[in-house]
């Protein structure tokens, strides 16, 4: 597997996803295209079933386009294989998801180097020790999970999915289970890493506010991209919304 | 609701098979114990309905010990007629009591003795107006001098058919008999088990068990039913009639008789059997409580599903309750008849080391049957309804984050079951450390107990170094693989408690026997040859009777030996008690024993006795006191003459005397202990085989060198060894069934956590060999755990054994490794199905999916397993 390199952006191509469920099809992804850059912050803002997840989980590898697509570092994720995929998810893959995902018999510094762990290597000390102070887990290292609160479950998440330096660092509705002062907690941890790292990073979000921290905002609606926003601020983003809201509540209305 | 669960039947296949076999295994060991113990009763119950009339009269003495009184004279026909004149008898028949027999089977083989030994005597016919109580199911009665009846198990084991010669050994000098089957002999009445028989016509009886002589030496009395008069009349009546040789006893005191002759063995197998079936239901209980606990939590969705419709708890649990009420049904009616098959083979395992409990496993009673049923049905119930009713409305939504790992506290069974351990090492070294403790065998008993079943319970504790350790070296090479692995593996303190019972009770039983057994060879090993003089000995595989003298007489005139000293043992009776007394011709025992006399002197003469000093313990009896025993049925004055102790290693009766004690009063004597010793340029392989074709002549006897003769002091306890080693077979695969079960559990409630673990980057196979650890480390930890613990125990039945012939501790290194590998092979048949289950998991997207839909295991009734 080549190594992936600070420029290289995660690309999607004409993406396609229809889920297949007790014979039942549902459209969950449009045909959408859509690029994201190194040291950007990219927001996808929608509702509930705009295809935000299938999206995120495209990108991981996690799940297969049913056409079109998709390239992370470099590498075309239609071919690789389940172990080719799981090695891609160890080193150029970050994933935070909305539970944070953690190994409660792992104490949190073995959570936090076990991607590294399984991967056979060691992170360097000044990078670890930054990203554990910027997490602000320091004194919470030989604690189990389970100890901690929410929020710094989801920072250890999170910090777990920067040690490794990802090229690309997908974010599903980080902040979803949090209280909004406790997700400025995790914004604050990914936009240190922008400046850090300057990988790409993908927040899923469906609040405006939260994406307005991004650097840029797609809007995703019934599996489409119905605005591109760079440069967002929440008036503009709210706004934009509005209008949306206007224009598909008049195409409904006929 | 019950479409609902009929739909979802498809899920939970292999759950329900799980548990299905749980209970069919479950239910086939408490079927296996309560057939055993049936067996054991019904054996008790024929030889008491072969042997109890209304009214027996027998030789006086011989229902004490059958050995302790010689052939009285006969009597006579005219007696029998006499007896039968008596008002309120309705019949008086004659009878001939037979000796022990054991019938030689078709392959050579000796059959060995069962529970209680072989009936043997004169078959009594059905009399026309149908009094008798022997039936011949096969053939016909016995009529010629050489015909015989038996059985139908025992003909069926020894390998004959109707028409075939068998050839019976006997104990005393008298020889072997051969004889024609003709006929099969059932008792009326009698269950299919009971006592084996083998029963002669009259003539042959006569010829083979009174040396020829007319009359009988029993008489048989059927009690009229319209009798008016009471049985002590008619037997103060009989009194006038009958000898003084004879004893007239009526069917109770038979019984009673009868039943205190078994009494020893019975208890030990009775005990043995109830603490085995105790120890299996323990193990059942939670093995189908796991199982159960498993399927029902494949449930939990549908059942919290219902429950937010509106159902109440009742009516979601009704369904999960009859489909735990139908499994029950079907494992314990399959369990049932393997339980017995089981009980069969157990049985013939013992037979194979003359510890067999009866002929034929008996069917179960319906009261027997339903107790099966019942507990495999309860406990599946009651295990299915404990954990249906804790579903609640929350079961089914998104669970919480992370599940929080249950930890070790002191006021957990794990820890209180490690001062258990504790308590049971106390036991096993006070009985020895203590001077003057009595009974210190009974202490090392209870505390060999008291280990095994508290280790069982520490398992998690005492295991979980041994968990961290492997965690750590596995590490290396499986990086966090193993560091988990051994992290889950503590995770539930209670379910690999329960997981691993089974296997840490069976792998601690046989570690405690193979310890034990060791020691007592190594000891005999090391104490026989220092105590007991001899090149070659001959002894009797029969546990009494003896053999003819002429052996002892026939080998001192081989060429190479340059001496040869024997003793016996005779039966006197003391106090309505049998006494064992060895005999010996004065002067010549100290030639084949080591004892000291530490009071008084040896025995010189006729009537004088020395006891053992246990014995003068026990009875109080001193140097210089006199009392009478009964010898063949005459008052025979004693005297004391001395106190021995016999030398360690050696087993003597508790009473020395000499041959000429009994001889005198008309018993025949006999040799049971023959030792030669032989000229230094002897050629022992020549002797040997001289010696053997000596004795030959009787099947029974035994020609041993030093070293066989201290292998056979430790045969019942090889007997005892092997079938604890076969109860293992069983052991271990409740033990896999319970692991597999667990760790099924288990995989199915961390289905999260491998999310989790499959997207930090851990692949399908890693994930998957973790599970895979996960079952071989709990394996080897029951393995060692169990093992461990049975060499403690082992240790300290050896010290409270230390007097009584296993004053060495040898501890059998290869076995017990052995058995650690048993339990590494169990966790890797353990690991088989959850392997497949987590394989089955197909990445992390799919896991995803089917997480979001799966319960928080904190909320799980499962998790309260």
């Amino acid at each position: 597997m080549q190594s992936t390199s600070p420029g290289l952006t995660a690309h999607v191509l004409d993406l396609h996803k229809v889920h297949r469920n007790d014979g039942v099809d549902t459209l969950a992804i449009d045909r959408i295209t859509a690029s994201f850059a190194a040291g950007v912050v990219t927001a996808v803002l929608g509702p509930s079933g705009a295809g935000k997840s299938t999206l995120c989980n495209i990108l991981a590898g996690l799940d297969q386009p049913t056409s079109g697509e998709v390239t992370v570092g470099g590498h075309n994720l239609a071919i690789l294989s389940d172990r080719e995929l799981t090695r891609l998810r160890r080193t150029d893959i970050g994933l935070v998801l909305e539970g944070a995902d953690l190994v409660p018999t792992l104490s949190t510094r073995e959570n936090l180097l076990l991607p590294m762990s399984l991967a056979g290597e060691r992170p360097e000390k000044s990078w670890y020790e930054s990203v554990v102070a910027a997490a602000g887990l320091k004194d919470l290292l030989q604690h189990p999970p389970v100890s901690l609160t929410p929020t710094q479950q989801q920072l250890l998440a999170t910090a777990r999915a920067l040690l490794g330096r990802p090229s690309l660092l997908l974010a599903d509705e980080p902040t979803g289970r949090l209280r909004s002062r406790e997700g400025d907690e995790v914004m604050n941890l990914l936009e240190w890493a922008r400046e850090e790292t300057s990988q790409a990073i993908v927040l899923f979000t469906h609040d405006p506010i939260v994406a307005a921290r991004a650097d840029r905002v797609l809007v995703l609606t019934d599996g489409n991209i119905v605005a591109d926003m760079p440069s967002p601020t929440p008036v503009k983003v709210l706004t934009k919304l509005a209008e949306l809201d206007a224009r598909a509540t008049a195409m409904a209305q006929g | 609701m019950w479409k609902a669960s009929l739909h979802t039947l498809g899920n939970r296949v292999w759950q329900m098979l799980l548990c299905l076999c749980a209970i069919i295994i479950s239910v086939a060991a408490v079927s296996a114990a309560i057939s055993l113990n049936a067996l054991v009763r019904t054996t008790t119950e024929g030889v008491v309905a072969a042997t109890a009339a209304d009214i027996t009269v027998v030789p006086a003495g011989s229902l004490i010990a059958v050995d302790a009184v010689s052939a009285p004279p006969p009597l006579s026909a005219d007696t029998v007629a006499n007896v039968s004149e008596i008002p309120g008898v309705a019949r008086a028949r004659g009878q001939i009591r037979g000796d022990v027999l054991f019938p030689i089977t078709s392959d050579g083989e000796l059959l060995k003795p069962q529970l209680a030994p072989t009936i043997t005597g004169s078959f009594l016919p059905t009399d026309d107006d149908g009094g008798a109580h022997m039936a011949i199911s096969d053939g016909r009665a016995p009529e010629g001098e050489d015909e015989v009846v038996l059985d139908r198990p025992t003909l069926e084991r020894s390998g004959y058919e109707l028409g075939d010669t068998v050839t019976f050994a006997r104990t005393g000098p008298a020889p072997s008999i051969e004889a024609t089957v003709v006929g099969v002999v059932a008792l009326e009445g009698d269950r299919p088990a009971g006592a084996s028989y083998a029963l002669f016509s009259e003539a042959a009886a006569r010829t083979h068990f009174q040396a020829g002589r007319e009359g009988f030496n029993s008489i048989w009395v059927d009690v009229a039913d319209d009798a008016e008069v009471d049985v002590e009349v008619m037997v103060a009546e009989m009194r006038e009639l009958i000898a003084s040789e004879y004893q007239i006893v009526d069917g109770a005191q038979v019984a009673s008789a009868t039943q205190f002759q078994l009494y020893p063995r019975l208890t030990v197998a009775q005990v043995g059997l109830w603490v085995a079936g105790l120890l299996t239901l323990g193990i059942a209980a939670a093995l189908i409580s796991s199982t159960t606990a498993h399927l029902v939590a494949r449930r939990r969705g549908e059942a919290a599903f219902l429950r937010r419709l509106g159902a109440s708890p009742g009516r979601v649990a009704l369904p999960i309750l009859a489909e735990a009420l139908l499994l029950g049904l079907a494992g314990s009616a399959i369990g049932m008849p393997i339980g017995q098959a089981l009980a069969a083979e157990l049985n013939d395992l013992g037979r194979q080391h003359g510890l067999s409990l009866g002929t034929v496993i008996p069917a179960l009673s319906s009261t027997e049957a339903w107790l099966c049923v019942g507990i495999g049905v309860v406990i599946t119930v009651l295990a299915g309804h404990r954990h249906a009713t804790a579903v609640s409305f929350t079961q089914a939504l998104p669970p919480r984050p992370l599940i929080p790992r249950p930890r070790l506290h002191f006021s957990d069974a794990a820890w209180t079951s490690v001062g258990l351990v504790a308590v049971g090492v106390g036991l096993l070294a006070v009985g020895t450390i203590v001077p003057g403790m009595p009974l210190p065998w009974a202490w090392a008993l209870l505390g060999a107990g008291v280990v095994l079943v508290g280790t069982a319970i520490a398992t998690p504790v005492l295991g979980a170094p041994l968990v961290r350790l492997v965690g750590l070296l596995g590490r290396p090479a499986l990086r966090d693989v193993s560091t988990i692995a051994a992290r889950n593996v503590t995770r539930h303190p209670v379910r690999f408690a329960k997981a691993t019972a089974a296997l840490v009770l069976g792998v601690g039983l046989v570690a405690t026997f193979a310890v034990l057994g060791a020691s007592g060879r190594a000891s005999a090993h090391h104490d026989l040859p220092e105590n007991v003089h001899g090149d070659l000995f001959v002894t009797s595989s029969a546990d009494d009777g003896g053999f003819n003298r002429q052996v002892a007489e026939l080998a001192a005139a081989l060429p190479g030996v340059e001496r040869v000293a024997s003793y016996g043992v005779q039966t006197a009776l003391h106090g309505g008690d049998p006494l064992r007394v060895l005999v010996a011709a004065p002067g010549t025992l100290e030639s084949v024993v080591n004892y000291e006399v530490t009071d008084g002197r040896d025995v010189d003469a006729n009537d004088e006795i020395m006891i053992s000093a246990d014995h003068a313990a026990a009875s109080g009896l001193e140097r210089g006191n006199a009392f009478n025993v009964v010898v063949n049925q005459q008052r025979v004055e004693v005297r004391v003459v001395g106190i021995f102790q016999a030398a360690r290693g050696v087993e003597l009766p508790p009473v020395i005397s000499a041959r000429g004690t009994f001889t005198d009063r008309g018993v025949t004597d006999v040799d049971d202990f023959v030792a030669l010793e032989l000229a230094r340029a002897a050629d022992v392989g020549a002797v040997r085989t001289a010696l053997v074709d000596i004795a030959g002549t009787d099947p029974l006897l035994r020609v041993q060198d030093i070293d066989e003769l201290a292998d056979s002091r430790g045969a019942a306890l090889a007997a005892a060894a092997d079938t604890v080693d076969s109860l293992l077979t069983l052991l271990t695969w409740i033990a896999i069934i319970g692991i597999t079960g667990t760790l099924l559990i288990a995989v199915q409630e961390r289905k999260p956590e491998f999310r989790a673990l499959r997207l930090v980057g851990m692949d399908r196979i890693q994930v998957s060999a973790m599970v895979a650890l996960e079952a071989v480390l709990m394996g080897t930890v029951g393995g060692l755990v169990g093992t461990a613990a049975g060499a403690i125990a082992g240790w300290g039945l050896q010290r409270g054994l230390a007097t009584m012939g296993y004053p060495f501790l040898e501890i059998p290194w290869g076995g017990l490794w052995g058995l650690v590998g048993l339990g590494v092979l169990v966790g890797l048949a353990s690991a088989v199905l959850p392997l497949l289950a987590a394989l089955r998991l197909q990445g992390p997207y799919r896991i995803l999916h089917r997480g979001s839909a799966a319960q928080s295991v904190a909320e799980s009734p499962a998790n309260a397993v």
